[in-house]
């Protein structure tokens, strides 16, 4: 009653190919590798350009942000001039502003920042990050960055 | 004689185990292609160059470099341009970016239109406690030299 069933031994996989493979991928990842993440912050010189006297029925954002060591002053509109002043921890609450804005003004893109020639880089990337890319909307706030040169309060 | 070559003939392949060199393998193809850059700009930081910490997502693109360590000392393409002066401009890195933009447009001439380098563009790599007033006179520097673009390089933070 024996059944004469030959056990077949697996046949090996050939790992060879495979192996050469993922050798060369890994040489050339080691090659592109950059083990510091780094990123960038665009901004622009302004630009002139002679602009057609339009009646514009909504008074332009203008959206200047002034930046000094303890607070930031968030300035709007051209014809009745608004300004509010936070204290520089209130990062939320100044993206919070800008989200309000960026809705009633969403064809806006440009920021106009003046800062204190004292403060540190760093401080002045912390102030753009906070008025960049919040969760809860898909396109940036107001990715056109400007620098006065002018300084703060001129 | 017959012996030894009967002892020859008995030898088998040793069979290798390599899993865990396959496991090695896994790990560090996972690792390298988490840390890999598609960014056609390589940047080699100075000494004393700290980078800013930042939430910017935005790759970085190939353009000149400009570096600015704690002591003020300028690099254009990692090349030492000289000391930032106390006040004024800086009339050695303008004539170097002039140079730089000269050898872009150069190279422009070259490449096909799809693979042109942008000539109004700077990366600016700035140490994370400069003065903004130093960050401004760079930029100025810059502008004079024919830059309107200018990229601040960050470092991701997560």
């Amino acid at each position: 009653m024996k059944v004469g069933h030959k056990i077949k031994k697996p046949e090996k996989l050939n790992l060879v190919p495979i192996l050469d493979s993922v050798f060369i991928f890994i040489f050339f990842l080691l090659m592109s590798a950059q083990f510091v993440d780094v990123y960038e912050i665009g901004s622009s010189v302004p630009m002139m350009k002679e602009a057609k006297e339009e009646k514009q029925e909504k008074d332009p954002l203008n959206l200047t942000l002034e930046v000094t060591k303890t607070q930031i002053i968030v300035k709007t509109g051209l014809r009745k001039p608004l300004s509010r002043t936070f204290a520089s921890e209130q990062k939320k609450e100044i993206k919070e502003y800008l989200v309000e804005l960026k809705r009633q003004y969403p064809k806006e893109t440009t920021m106009v920042l003046k800062a204190d020639p004292k403060i540190s880089f760093q401080n002045l990337v912390t102030v753009i990050d906070s008025t960049q890319n919040p969760k809860e909307m898909k396109s940036p706030l107001f990715p056109q960055i400007v620098f006065d040169n002018n300084g703060v309060g001129k | 004689m017959k012996k030894r070559f009967h002892r020859h003939k008995d030898r088998e392949a040793i069979d290798v185990d390599i899993t865990s060199l396959l496991d090695i393998l896994t790990i560090l193809l996972v690792f390298l292609l988490k840390s890999y850059n598609a960014s056609d700009l390589k940047l080699d930081l100075q000494k004393g160059v700290e980078i800013a910490d930042s939430d910017a997502r935005e790759m970085t693109r190939y353009a000149p470099v400009i570096q600015v360590n704690q002591q003020a000392q300028v690099y254009l393409n990692n090349k030492e341009i000289g000391r930032l002066p106390a006040s004024g401009e800086m009339p050695v890195l303008t004539e170097a970016l002039k140079k730089a933009k000269a050898g872009i447009e150069a190279d422009n001439k070259k490449k096909p239109a799809n693979q042109q380098a942008n000539t109004e563009m700077v990366n600016l790599v700035f140490d994370k406690e400069m003065d903004y007033a130093v960050v401004q006179r760079v930029m100025h520097d810059s502008a004079l030299a024919g830059y309107s673009q200018f990229k601040f390089v960050v470092k991701g933070n997560y």
